[in-house]
């Protein structure tokens, strides 16, 4: 039996990390960013802690991929915990846009997780960083939208409306 | 067993092993390319998780009146805005396989290649093998992250046939991951042929025919084997004079030689019931044997042909040559989709499929009386027959048949009624049977090994049909009226 040979040089540390662990680096980087989605409204909004664990348990039930609805469950929860915020005058819009992006980024992350994404991971990001920046801007001018105060008028709803549908016929051509 | 890949035939090459000289091989087979025309597009679960997640506080703003809810919804929305288009580009899938014909034990590679014909995030390939062959090497999804793939598999083939049912599903993700396309592409067509066991020993008629062939006949004639000496008479050539006895007699003598005939064989495939696991079955022993029976008696420039009886009967007249085996092996590839309810009549056969005189070897389970009774029938016609027994398992001790293990099938207790007392009843049904076709001239043989006491571990079975036919070699078979 021969002895075991030692390594040359400096182990790598993270590698030995990642092998050492039950699941792959995307599925824990999709975990790490669940883990912030929830904690930023939990900060701003501390009485909604029960929302914030029900979200671990499910994330931590979707990342190694055993269940997938807990990972939309996780989101969901973040998103409620957000809107405890919202309701109380807690969370300000800007940052209920940054929470919204946040979930957003988790959901893509965890589809990278689910899709088994090995290598690539470089190019991946490139991809979604588009994605993320439009979601971030649409949720800001949401915002400022919501903040400003517009009188009332059945023409602005028609006009709403109109513009909903055309973007509807528009995605869907 | 080693699993060997079944060798690509190349042009200006001889034919590698266990193929037809005559011919060409096709090498590799190509589905056609498929276009975007069988590409099914569909929203993926990050498509629907996205809207479920956005859903919610939309409803939150309308019934809470709120518009401070669409903030959180506005990212996810976007985001579906961004990539909302069911694309309607195809996908270019190419699949290839080394080999459309091989050996049981053999491998074939199977190559795939997939290029969407848009923009796409990845792209997996998924091999669903056909029912006889068996992936070995290669997991049966493979990923890249590109719209294009290059897959292989390695196949090996577990069991004659031919297997046309294997598919590839390729699925392509569209830009974002909202949609995903997939294809089904058919694979081709692979055939496997029984892997016949190796024969050392040939077994032969009593009576050869009178084409000439490799074995020694008991008539004088001009062959190379001495036979004998006998007194001159006028036409004999002066230089078979055998001129020791001549002077030791006083009057001439010369040499006598044995002719050389070729032997005339017919193999039996009883289809007409079929036990056992798949793979091990009493049908795919029988087939392998005859495949064995083919390639020996063929290799030794006797003439072989195959009858298969299910009923009616199919066959395929004695021939030579490695050509013929192929002939045969092709012939009772169907042999498991054969089912009829006729009983056979053997008169049918013409003689050129079952000529006179010709050493019939039937493999079979005798299970079904009607194949007994052909062979009854072919023995009272005057050939020499011999029966490999080919039925491996025994019936289990709940009455259904299952294979017999290490030990044999259960023992049954001394005195105890039920099953234990059925296995035995069939058991001595069994002996019976046997013993009832001996006594008409007809040996039984067992292969793999004696279903009444030796159990089938189907380990090195080839060199068992060997040992079983083994006795008849000394002694040649006798056919004839009795």
């Amino acid at each position: 039996m021969s002895a075991p040979v030692p390594l040359r040089g400096r182990p790598a540390w993270g590698r030995v990390l990642a092998r050492g662990l039950p699941v792959g680096r995307v599925p824990l980087g999709a975990a790490g960013l669940g883990a912030v989605m929830l904690a930023v409204p939990v900060i701003a909004v501390p009485a909604a802690w029960p929302l914030a664990v029900v979200g671990a348990a499910c994330l931590l039930a979707a990342v190694p991929g055993r269940w997938p609805p807990a990972g939309t469950l996780a989101a969901l929860a973040a998103l409620a915990a957000s809107g405890i915020g919202i309701a109380s005058g807690s969370v300000p819009l800007p940052l209920a846009a940054a929470s919204g992006t946040l979930v957003l980024a988790y959901l893509l992350a965890l589809d990278a997780a689910e899709s088994g994404l090995r290598g690539g991971g470089l190019r991946w990001i490139r991809g979604r960083l588009p994605v993320l920046v439009m979601g971030f801007a649409a949720a800001l001018v949401t915002a400022a939208a919501s903040a400003a105060t517009v009188p009332a008028s059945p023409w602005l709803v028609l006009a709403g409306i109109a513009a909903a549908g055309g973007a509807l016929l528009v995605a869907a051509r | 067993m080693t699993a060997t890949p079944a060798p690509e035939a190349r042009p200006g090459q001889p034919a590698p092993l266990g193929r037809p000289a005559a011919g060409p091989v096709p090498s590799a087979r190509a589905a056609p390319p498929t276009a975007g025309s069988g590409f099914s597009w569909a929203p993926t679960a990050h498509h629907r998780r996205l809207a479920t997640v956005a859903l919610l506080p939309l409803l939150a703003a309308i019934v809470l009146g709120h518009p401070g809810y669409l903030v959180l919804a506005a990212p996810m929305v976007a985001a579906l805005a961004l990539a909302a288009r069911r694309p309607r580009s195809g996908a270019r899938v190419s699949v290839r396989s080394s080999a459309d014909r091989c050996l049981e034990g053999e491998q074939v590679v199977i190559r795939v290649g997939a290029r969407s014909a848009g923009p796409a995030d990845s792209a997996a390939v998924q091999l669903t093998p056909p029912a006889g062959l068996e992936v070995s090497d290669g997991a049966a999804t493979q990923v890249r992250g590109d719209g294009a793939i290059e897959a292989e598999w390695r196949l090996t083939a577990q069991q004659w046939g031919r297997w046309d049912s294997g598919r590839i599903l390729v699925t392509v993700r569209s830009r974002g991951g909202l949609y995903a396309g997939t294809v089904a592409v058919a694979l081709p067509e692979i055939t496997v042929y029984p892997r016949p066991p190796a024969l050392a020993q040939l077994v032969l008629p009593a009576q050869l025919r009178t084409r000439i062939g490799d074995h020694v006949d008991r008539r004088p004639a001009d062959g190379i084997e001495f036979a004998g000496v006998r007194p001159f008479v006028p036409g004999d050539r002066l230089r078979r004079i055998n001129w020791l006895v001549t002077s030791r007699r006083g009057a001439l003598h010369v040499n006598q030689f044995a002719a050389e005939r070729a032997a005339e064989i017919v193999a039996l495939i009883d289809a007409t019931a079929d036990a056992g696991p798949p793979g091990e079955s009493a049908l795919d022993r029988a087939v392998r044997g005859a495949a064995g029976i083919a390639r020996a008696y063929t290799r030794a420039g006797d003439r072989v042909g195959v009858i298969t009886l299910y009923g009616p009967m199919r066959w395929v007249s004695p021939g030579i040559g490695q050509r013929q085996f192929f002939r045969i092996v092709e012939s009772v590839l169907d042999a498991r989709t054969l089912h009829s309810y006729v009983s056979p009549d053997v008169a049918r056969i013409p003689p050129t499929a079952l000529p006179a005189g010709a050493l019939v070897i039937m493999f079979s389970p005798l299970l079904d009386n009607r194949a007994i009774d052909a062979v009854i029938d072919l023995r009272e016609r005057g050939y020499p027959i011999i029966v490999a027994d080919v039925l491996g398992t025994a019936p289990g001790p709940a009455g259904r048949a299952g294979p017999a293990g290490p030990a044999g099938p259960a023992t049954p207790r001394r005195g105890s009624a039920g099953p234990g007392l059925a296995l035995r009843l069939w058991r001595l049904e069994r002996q019976a049977l046997r013993y009832r076709l001996e006594s008409l001239g007809i040996p039984v043989v067992g292969w793999p090994g004696e279903p009444r006491h030796e159990a089938d571990t189907g380990a090195d079975t080839a060199a068992r049909l060997d040992l079983a036919l083994g006795r008849f070699v000394r002694h040649r078979v006798r056919g004839g009226a009795r």
